[in-house]
């Protein structure tokens, strides 16, 4: 275990551009010197923040005060074949998992554009990624977890073994109140899961580490599969009939993605080669079907179709990819503001509407770039403020966009979580009942609001 | 502007394994895929076409499976492919590659401009460019990274040097090779991915070309390979993770013990 009392800035924020303080770091080897660190924490009553690979875009991984405990030496991964599962620490890094199953003939779906998150941090948020629309997210591939309880007990978890009975779980002796409120039914990160006869692992995936430290979970894997990717390209907004077309088809297509006219003005900048162009939709389908592509073309507004097959073509189309959030982010922090945008997802039967009110962003007359996972009516609307007025007047057209969002149902965070910065949302999302319910399930794990303090619930 | 392109089909190195015992490449399982100084060969072929309109044909000595190259060339842009292929042709070093090429250029007959990448990844001599310009007896600016001006029957391009670059005019036809800064090659589009499933390749044997038998395959390759080797395996490196005071302590015993510092 080491520790460290100076020069530990890098601790102190993450992709959230939020600045944190505390008075140490702790990188502990093993489960047991967690479990003593959480002791200790609840009989000094001082703080613990969990830190992974503080990739988080909403501040999750920034400590309010007290110790930082980094998962950075856990990092084992091991693999049964025969099963066809895979053990994994909390700080072995998604890219490290991908490496690792190179050399088996499987892979693990979940996957967010971040490859340097850590495991522990994605399994904490629930990450979902791309191709969410068709292998959903990360819970859906844990089949156990070890997770250190607040007070210091080690709790292992195998799917199926912690049911909910009568609105509580067991776990290691305490009654644990869940299942208790209403989820919305999309793709969502907000609040705990609940849901009548949940499962324990359901409860700690996604609690943003605010229930325990996700320590090891075994994973499901699949068998590697052949994706091709297809970069469609409008000349105007009007993408709708192929993406209609594309939702039908579910058992084939993995991933939809949308691309407004700046976040492809912004993509030009470093890849010339794709055409000018009003809007773009990308999506993959598994295994090469040429005659399925072609079916593409007949749609109308269409200036340009590419076809990823090779690997050169996928690299490059990965590469693009990646590289808007990544820009966008650089944009952010250059002019020294935090990140301003929505996470939104709605039912599909409203997503035209929630689309419609995220292009009235125009009317701000600030630099956004709109993008997303449009296959699970979820967007992102990024806001590239250059002076302090605007970035006001963005945080207020998110949050008055947030307040149409929750009226139709949706969520005001689909797959970035909670964590510090959108606690405001979070609140307004939910009603003060439900609120009280959560913190209840919190309590009953950490009375004292030690682990995570600040993420998620305001004080 | 008629342009014609050369490539070859390569084995993705990254990929390729040597075996220990017989010192000759793992062939089986590696994929194969056109040179990539040559995905810029043509991207500036096509380019050139689009500017000032003509025929772009792109060109391959090599087995029949090296028509999937060429197909790939098609989707991204080429009007005409024609394989070079005959048993006669195998065991080629590059001084009968140039030769059959050359032979395969004068039967296209009217260009203006033959386009080479600087060297292909598996070879890495270089040598084939210069060695057509050489058989046609045309101007060649290798290492272009630049065609700044096609004139009158000339062109100005710039060549890339070690300390900079030259600005190097010369007379059409002629031939030039090109490296990756020149151009970012692009993606085939679906158009084309389907005229290339559709497209005629042309095949062409040795006596298509009116080759001298003596100068090509094996019996025109004075090349001789005396050994072929695996470079000696280094060891894996060590990554020091960790809080940067600690690594570095750790870097600098280390490197003490290595007797480095």
């Amino acid at each position: 275990m080491i520790e460290l009392k100076e020069n530990f800035e890098r601790y102190l924020e993450d992709e959230s551009s939020v600045k944190g303080q505390a008075e140490k770091v702790i990188i502990p080897e093993n489960e047991n010197e967690i479990s003593e660190i959480f002791k200790f924490s609840q009989k000094e009553k001082i703080p613990v923040t969990i830190s992974g690979g503080r990739t988080g875009v909403t501040g999750g991984a920034v400590p309010e005060r007290g110790i930082v405990i980094s998962s950075e030496k856990l990092k084992k991964i091991e693999f049964d074949e025969k099963q066809q599962i895979l053990k994994v620490q909390a700080g072995v890094f998604l890219s490290e998992i991908e490496d690792f199953l190179k050399k088996t003939p499987f892979f693990y779906p979940p996957d967010p554009t971040e490859k340097l998150a850590s495991f522990g941090g994605t399994v904490a948020t629930d990450a979902s990624g791309a191709r969410g629309f068709f292998y959903r997210r990360t819970r859906n591939y844990i089949k156990k977890l070890k997770v250190i309880l607040p007070d210091g007990e080690i709790f292992e978890c195998k799917r199926g073994e912690f049911i909910e009975k009568d609105g509580f779980l067991k776990i290691m002796g305490k009654k644990v109140p869940c299942a208790n409120f209403k989820m919305p039914d999309v793709k969502n990160s907000a609040g705990y899961y609940s849901k009548k006869g949940m499962d324990a692992v359901d409860l700690f995936v996604g609690s943003e580490g605010t229930l325990g430290f996700i320590f090891e979970a075994e994973v499901k894997l699949i068998p590697q599969e052949n994706f091709t990717g297809i970069l469609v390209f409008f000349t105007d907004y009007h993408f709708w009939d192929v993406l209609n077309f594309l939702k039908n088809k579910k058992q084939k297509i993995v991933s939809i993605e949308f691309f407004d006219e700046n976040s492809l003005k912004l993509l030009k900048e470093d890849f010339p080669q794709i055409p000018s162009s009003k809007s773009a939709i990308f999506f993959e389908i598994k295994g090469e079907d040429f005659e399925f592509v072609e079916k593409i073309e007949k749609f109308k507004n269409i200036k340009e179709i590419f076809v990823a097959e090779k690997k050169r073509e996928k690299e490059f189309v990965k590469n693009l990819r990646h590289r808007l959030p990544e820009k966008i982010n650089e944009i952010v922090r250059l002019k020294g503001f935090t990140k301003v945008a929505s996470d939104f997802a709605v039912k599909d039967e409203n997503f035209k509407e929630m689309f419609k009110l995220h292009t009235k962003a125009k009317d701000e007359k600030i630099p956004f770039v709109l993008f997303g996972h449009i296959g699970e009516s979820h967007l992102h609307l990024n806001f590239l403020p250059e002076k302090k007025e605007d970035f006001e007047k963005s945080k207020v057209f998110i949050k008055k966009l947030a307040q149409r969002i929750i009226k139709m149902s949706g969520t005001i965070t689909a797959e970035h979580g909670v964590g510090r910065t959108k606690k405001e949302l979070f609140y307004m999302m939910f009603s003060e009942k439900e609120i009280e319910k959560m913190l209840l399930t919190k309590k009953s794990l950490d009375r004292q609001m030690l682990l995570n303090r600040g993420v998620m619930f305001q004080e | 502007m008629d342009v014609i392109v050369c490539i070859k089909q390569v084995p993705a190195t990254t990929q390729v394994k040597i075996n220990p015992v017989t010192n000759t490449l793992i062939r089986e399982g590696v994929e194969s895929i056109i040179n990539p100084f040559d995905l810029y060969a043509i991207e500036e072929g096509v380019r050139l076409k689009e500017k000032f309109g003509g025929k772009a044909t792109v060109i391959s000595m090599g087995p029949p499976q090296a028509e999937a190259a060429l197909r790939e060339a098609i989707s991204l842009g080429v009007d005409e492919a024609i394989l070079l292929s005959d048993r006669n042709f195998g065991g080629s070093d590059t001084l009968a590659t140039s030769y059959t090429l050359a032979r395969a250029i004068k039967r296209i007959g009217e260009f203006d401009l033959v386009i080479c990448g600087k060297q292909a990844i598996d070879g890495d001599t270089a040598q084939v460019g210069p060695g057509i310009a050489e058989e046609l007896k045309l101007p060649c600016v290798t290492y272009v990274k630049k065609i700044s001006e096609v004139k009158d029957g000339k062109m100005v391009v710039e060549r890339m040097m070690e300390t900079g670059w030259q600005i190097v005019e010369m007379e059409l036809p002629g031939i030039i090779t090109v490296v990756k800064e020149i151009n970012e090659p692009r993606l085939p589009s679906l158009r084309g991915k389907m005229r290339a499933r559709k497209a005629e390749i042309l095949i062409w044997n040795a006596s298509d070309l009116a080759c001298e038998m003596d100068r090509i395959g094996q019996p025109g390759s004075p090349t001789v390979v005396k050994r072929i080797f695996a470079p000696p395996q280094k060891p894996a490196g060590k990554i020091l993770q960790g809080d940067i005071d600690a690594v570095s302590q750790e870097l600098a015993d280390e490197l003490k013990r290595l007797g480095i510092i």
